[in-house]
């Protein structure tokens, strides 16, 4: 039955009890008695309800077509526009320019209670920000930006993926699937994050760096309840590839103990795989040459030499009231070169319901690579990268729950140098 | 912890001794009690502190089934309403931005969404009655005579 249909039957029903109570006209009112004026005020107020509940579907309609979904029992769709800005300090000048503008749309499907599809296409234009870092000589402009188009935006799917999902104790996701480890890198998303900018060991925009933030395969992950406890243990397996090196496995775990009570989760990570190098792909000298620190990183953003890895760490994040504290501190074996470590530990604290202050402090060193050491003759040489560490201080101001305003100031002591550079970084995140 | 009980309030109270001439004060209006309430064809039968960790586990979406591994549909109330109020409060221990931050928190992690926000008591019991893993809170004087939903606890 329509609500239309409700409110035109139940009308002359008011009408009837109405006239019931009040007696005909001419005629004097006869005395009812309470239940009746009881069935009339309960009337009114469903015939109000469902005045408004009409009211308010048909003013978020208007006069547009209803999404129909083939198949979906559910379907969810959001997303977020995210844009960055940044003011860069350096020992060869100051540079302003932007840096990343994302767009992604999250689209969720529910077919039935366990299964359902998740997939986040999206755009960006991507200005990378140049730090000035003296192990880049032959770049010029650094600090700098490099060029895009936004007429010319790429496109990228960050996640898409099938989840089965029978159980609390079991969810199956195949297909391109976010990686368990890390802080910030599960949560990947911009708009939820205190600091913009991911963590220096994270930061290589859309690659993996010391563990894999994303990848192509299949995640097994649950939660198993502690009886008589508040705590849970949470598990996660996964197996696939890495997108850039698709014929080379990767696999790993992570186990984390849940303090239910406290909002505190501990967990150990482990994993192994391969990670694709430029130096095998690359046509000519100026792809190893081009291959210099963008998005405001002093490292550059692929590696220049394949190599197999296999990594350990330990995250512990840490929710209570306005406050969070997420910490990580990994370590990585690189096969024939220097091993990658990385620790970085961020803490805020929302002194009001809109705004929060950060801080965060990075360490990352991502151990040694084959670099370029002579143009001519060109000559490559496995070299250190020397290690990185940065202060971070942000503030967040959210004059809407799905709004997000950060100013960051960062304070790189570049690898392999006394320099400095500081750089500040003005983002906001709509999402819907 | 339970939604404060009814008092004399305490400013009209304060007043009243300073001018004992005046009228002594109107007490104030009467909160009603509210209760969490469930589909009568849930088994579960947890109770007390065990039975409010798994509503404020299944209603944040940290579990999405029942012991019984029925899919739980939480029910939330206007967020401008004195249920949701009192569900924040003495439930989930929360304020509205945290609440706030933990729903963007989770979209971002895997894409879910906070439950529906229902209006009226009236509609919400019609929710519950209508899905055997539903759930939420409302008004006890509304409850009486519906056979279809039962109180799991009071806030």
């Amino acid at each position: 039955m329509t609500t239309r249909s409700v409110i035109s039957s139940a009308i002359p029903l008011v009408f009837s009890l109405t006239c019931a109570a009040q007696g005909e006209p001419g005629q004097p009112p006869r005395q009812e008695p309470q239940s009746l004026q009881e069935q009339i005020r309960e009337m009114a107020e469903r015939i109000d309800e469902l005045e408004e509940m009409q009211m308010e579907t048909s003013d978020r309609l208007g006069s547009r077509a209803v999404v129909q979904s083939y198949t979906a029992q559910n379907l969810d769709i959001g997303g977020h526009i995210s844009s960055f800005f940044s003011y860069i300090d350096g020992a060869n000048g100051r540079e302003l320019g932007h840096t990343v503008t994302l767009f992604e749309l999250y689209i969720k499907a529910r077919i039935n209670e366990e299964w359902s599809a998740f997939v986040t296409p999206g755009m960006f234009v991507f200005n990378g920000g140049l730090l000035d870092d003296p192990a880049t000589p032959t770049v010029a402009n650094d600090p700098g930006f490099t060029g895009d188009n936004a007429s010319n935006n790429r496109t990228l799917l960050a996640r898409g993926y099938v989840e089965y999902n029978p159980s609390d104790l079991l969810r199956i996701q195949g297909g391109i699937v976010g990686g368990p480890h890390g802080t910030t890198s599960r949560e990947y998303f911009v708009p939820a994050r205190s600091i913009g900018l991911g963590s220096l060991h994270t930061r290589r925009f859309l690659a993996n760096s010391l563990y894999p933030g994303h990848f192509i395969g299949f995640r097994a992950s649950g939660k198993i309840e502690l009886g008589g406890t508040q705590d849970w243990l949470e598990y996660d397996g996964y197996f696939g590839s890495d997108d850039e090196q698709v014929e080379d496995p990767l696999g790993g775990v992570r186990l984390a103990y849940v303090f239910g009570d406290y909002g505190l989760s501990i967990a150990g990570n482990f994993g192994t795989g391969s990670r694709a190098g430029l130096q095998g792909q690359a046509t000519s000298t100026v792809d190893i040459l081009s291959n210099v620190p963008l998005n405001l990183s002093p490292f550059p953003l692929v590696f220049n030499a394949g190599r197999d890895y296999e990594f350990a760490g330990i995250d512990i994040d840490w929710r209570h009231g306005d406050f969070i504290c997420k910490t990580e501190a990994y370590i990585s074996w690189e096969d024939g070169f220097d091993d990658q470590r990385a620790f970085s530990t961020e803490w805020t604290w929302f002194p009001t319901s809109r705004v929060g202050l950060s801080y965060r402090f990075d360490y990352y060193d991502p151990g040694s690579d084959m670099r370029v050491v002579s143009a001519a003759p060109f000559t490559l040489m496995s070299l250190p990268f020397g290690h990185s560490t940065e202060h971070a201080i942000g503030i967040t101001y959210d004059p809407d729950p799905s709004v997000r305003l950060r100013l960051d100031l960062h304070h790189n002591n570049l690898p392999n140098s006394s320099s400095s550079v500081d750089f500040i970084n003005f983002n906001w995140s709509l999402s819907f | 912890m339970p939604v404060a009980p009814t008092q004399t309030c305490l400013w009209p109270a304060l007043l009243w001794g300073a001018h004992a001439s005046v009228a002594p004060p109107e007490p104030c209006p009467q909160a009603p009690e509210l209760v969490v309430v469930i589909n009568t064809k849930n088994p579960f039968g947890k109770t007390g502190a065990a039975a409010r960790t798994t509503i404020k586990q299944l209603f944040l979406k940290g579990k999405s089934q029942w012991p019984n591994g029925k899919v739980a549909k939480p029910y939330a109330r206007r967020a401008t309403s004195s249920e949701q109020a009192a569900f924040q409060k003495s439930l989930l221990g929360m304020k509205d931005s945290e609440l706030a931050r933990h729903w963007l928190r989770i979209k971002n992690l895997n894409g879910q969404t906070p439950p529906k926000a229902v209006g009226s008591d009236r509609l919400l019991l019609k929710f519950v009655a209508r899905h055997e893993g539903a759930f939420g809170v409302v008004r006890r004087s509304a409850v009486k005579g519906n056979s279809k939903v039962r109180v799991l606890f009071k806030l």
